[in-house]
């Protein structure tokens, strides 16, 4: 059995947990910062603030799973308790369907370890667009390299899976160029199963380092609490109310939670922080900035049937890309997208792929041949991809009304040719675009299937549009009326009021962006650390 | 059928048309229930919902489902079971919308005229379920496309979600090893 941190550090006696579903009455907090939310940029705050010695509340809507003993390994298991709205959370139209991680840990908790840095193109596109001067590849560099330091990420040396071999093999047929993927793991055993929570420990995610750090000095964590608004007091923040959730976290249980504090920081992720600031009291979105230019990497999907068991729930998901169709282009001119591969499991890929009955069964029981490529649009780069906006619905959730542009679909043409192309020449002897006008067996040439792509309707509901990387939604920017937070993520209206998440990009990345946002929110995160306590903070001393 | 206007209409008023529905054919009375389990294993649907679940899911799942009568029977009654906890475990507006979906499918009139099946889904031939399937599928309507997807997905995530059905795809499940683990953890 590894050894399990979490259940250690509740056995120690010394953590203060406390789950809110649990509640037999409301509860009061005080802090000196409270954390709303604890991903990627929740969990790095709040291990910087809490090793600042400060006072920190961490709020967290999913529940404080053990890390390692509770996951199964079953998707039955792990969608419902790991993932937002069951794994099934999409956009308004119902047109993308968006896995996004809801738990301690977030979606570091479920991701599949692949580590990039921001690109240099992204940075300077935010320097010149958003006026985000201070954020060169040079200044970005140190946080980058102490981001990397503290989770592990580190070249994957072990041979990549079959399903990443063929993208490698088909990109050097075509002469386009291929890297390997760095991941944040520490002993990995290459199972395939981090979409399902890593049962080894060796995924670096917020709920094995940074949580239980934060845990350890002192920070308390309320878990199945959703924040539901920030009560402004005087032009100042002045708290948080939250709603005590029911056991499964579906339902208020009526308990309610409120937080008083003297800053605010906002980690809910794209989706759910703008969901937050738009519940809120006023003067919080004075240019109507909340929420809007929420960005998704839009991706699509060819699978391939391949002469060879490929078995892709074997071995690391992602160990190879492409990014040969970002770099050799400009970055505002058509969209360019990353080619990657995803995990294949039974129900993600029995939902994806369309059909039914015989048909569907056909596909299925070929399973262990089954190849599939992605691409991930990288949005937010030209005026005709504004990305999305956030809403509340009736019952004040949020919702991402995300219309795909006709140059979005233009580049998703491009890469169902480029993902086809790609498999073919890398031996599939069928290749099939995830599209309900594509039959189960899909294309037999190369040459038919480029006849097929271009003349395919491109619509939502007939073509499989998904995403796994939620970005933007309060953007950060040096003009208060281009977006909703500055430089350092601090709310351009409200000065003890923070975004450090992925929410505050400007931007898609262009890569998979956990660690974009570590890197970012160290950086701010140390900033606020450093002006509270009053003196300089260093995320990796001692 | 409806017209495509009037099929818009449905999809934009839905809630109107169930009201029209209770007005015309008094009130609103499930078919006979074709899978009949413990209705206490249920948290959402009711019985007239898991007749539907049981009818759309002996076709999507051809070829899936065990072909003697009686292993097929159970296999669709856990199939029904599981759609019932994959869709409780859902926020409750989604849920609503679920709720709304079912009700379309097994409201008489809604499921005469908007679904296009004129028999009580028990009786519903394959065929028939299979074409409704189709023209929801392909639908220049996104609600009802929707629909469709939203079926797909649960049918398939109740199917493959669960270990029995994984004889036959070549998948073994999680490595055998971790399974050693829990078992002494």
């Amino acid at each position: 059995m590894a050894k399990d941190v979490i259940a250690e550090g509740l056995a120690s006696g010394r953590w203060k947990v406390q789950d809110a579903s649990q509640l037999n009455t409301d509860l009061e907090l005080t802090a000196d910062v409270v954390i709303v939310g604890t991903g990627a940029g929740g969990g790095v705050s709040a291990e910087i603030l809490a090793k600042a010695g400060l006072k920190v509340v961490l709020l967290e809507e999913g529940a404080l799973h053990f890390a390692s003993r509770d996951f199964r390994l079953t998707e039955a298991n792990a969608y419902p308790n790991l993932y937002q709205e069951s794994a099934g959370r999409q956009t308004k139209d119902k047109g993308i369907t968006i896995l996004q991680g809801r738990a301690v840990g977030g979606s570091t908790v479920v991701n599949w370890t692949s580590s990039f840095r921001t690109p240099p193109s992204t940075l300077k596109y935010w320097q010149s667009q958003f006026g985000l001067k201070a954020l060169t590849v040079e200044s970005m560099q140190p946080w980058f390299e102490k981001a990397e330091k503290r989770l592990n990420v580190i070249d994957w040396n072990v041979e990549p899976n079959v399903n990443n071999t063929v993208l490698k093999l088909g990109a050097d047929r075509l002469g386009i160029s291929w890297s390997h993927i760095r991941r944040n793991v520490n002993g990995c055993m290459n199972l395939g199963y981090c979409g399902m929570g890593c049962p080894v420990n060796a995924k670096q995610s917020m709920l094995v380092s940074t949580i239980p750090s934060a845990l350890d000095k002192g920070a308390v964590l309320v878990t199945r609490a959703r924040a539901e608004r920030i009560v402004m007091q005087g032009g100042k923040a002045q708290a948080i109310e939250a709603s005590a959730m029911d056991g499964r976290g579906i339902y208020p249980s009526g308990r309610k939670i409120r937080v008083l504090a003297k800053a605010f920081v906002l980690a809910g992720g794209s989706i759910n922080t703008p969901g937050l600031l738009l519940r809120s009291d006023e003067g919080l979105n004075p240019y109507q900035r909340v929420g809007k230019r929420t960005f998704l990497h839009p991706v699509n999907i060819s699978g391939a049937f391949m002469p060879f068991k490929v078995e892709g729930w074997n071995g690391a998901p992602q160990s190879i890309y492409s990014d040969h169709f970002l770099e050799s282009q400009p970055i505002d001119g058509p969209i360019g997208y990353k080619l990657e591969v995803p995990p294949l499991h039974p129900v993600l890929t029995a939902i994806t792929m369309t059909g039914f009955g015989a048909k569907h069964r056909s596909v299925m029981s070929r399973f262990a041949q089954l190849q599939v490529v992605l691409s991930l649009l990288r949005d937010g780069f030209h005026p005709d991809s504004p990305g999305g906006n956030v809403e509340l619905k009736r019952d004040g959730t949020p919702v991402l009304d995300y219309p795909i542009t006709d140059f979005v679909w233009e580049g998703l043409r491009r890469s169902y040719l480029t993902m086809a192309e790609l498999q073919f020449a890398a031996g599939a002897t069928r290749v099939v675009p995830i599209h309900e006008d594509i039959g189960v067996e899909g294309y037999s040439s190369w040459a038919e299937a480029k006849r097929g792509i271009s003349e395919l309707p491109l619509e939502i509901l007939r073509a499989k549009i998904v995403s796994a990387h939620v970005m933007g939604g309060c953007g950060m920017s040096a003009d208060p009326r281009q977006g909703v937070v500055d430089v350092n993520g601090r709310h351009h209206q409200v000065d003890n009021l923070y975004v450090f998440d992925g929410s505050a990009f400007p931007t898609s990345i262009g890569a998979n962006p956990q660690l974009s946002i570590y890197g970012l929110v160290a950086r701010n995160a140390s900033r606020l650390a450093g002006q509270l306590i009053g003196r300089p903070v260093d995320w990796l001393a001692a | 059928m409806l017209t495509r206007r009037q099929l818009i209409k449905t999809g934009v008023l839905g809630g109107a048309l169930l009201g029209v529905a209770r007005f015309g054919y008094g009130p609103l009375e499930a078919d006979p229930v074709y899978a009949v389990v413990d209705p206490a294993r249920f948290k959402v649907l009711d019985a007239a919902s898991r007749s539907a679940m049981a009818a759309i899911g002996r076709v999507m799942l051809a070829g899936a489902l065990p072909e003697a009568p009686a292993a097929r029977d159970i296999a669709l009654q856990e199939f029904v079971h599981g759609a019932d906890i994959a869709i409780s475990g859902l926020p409750g507006v989604v849920q609503d919308e679920v709720k709304q979906l079912l009700m379309l499918l097994t409201n008489r009139f809604t499921r005469r005229w908007v679904v296009g099946i004129t028999k009580p889904w028990g009786e519903a031939s394959d065929d028939d379920i299979g074409n409704f399937l189709s023209r929801w599928r392909y639908s220049s309507l996104v609600l009802l496309r929707s629909g469709y997807q939203a079926l797909h997905q649960v049918v398939f995530a109740a199917w493959y979600g669960n270990p029995h059905a994984w004889v036959g795809i070549g998948y073994d499940g999680p490595p055998a090893f971790v399974k050693d683990f829990f078992k002494h953890g």
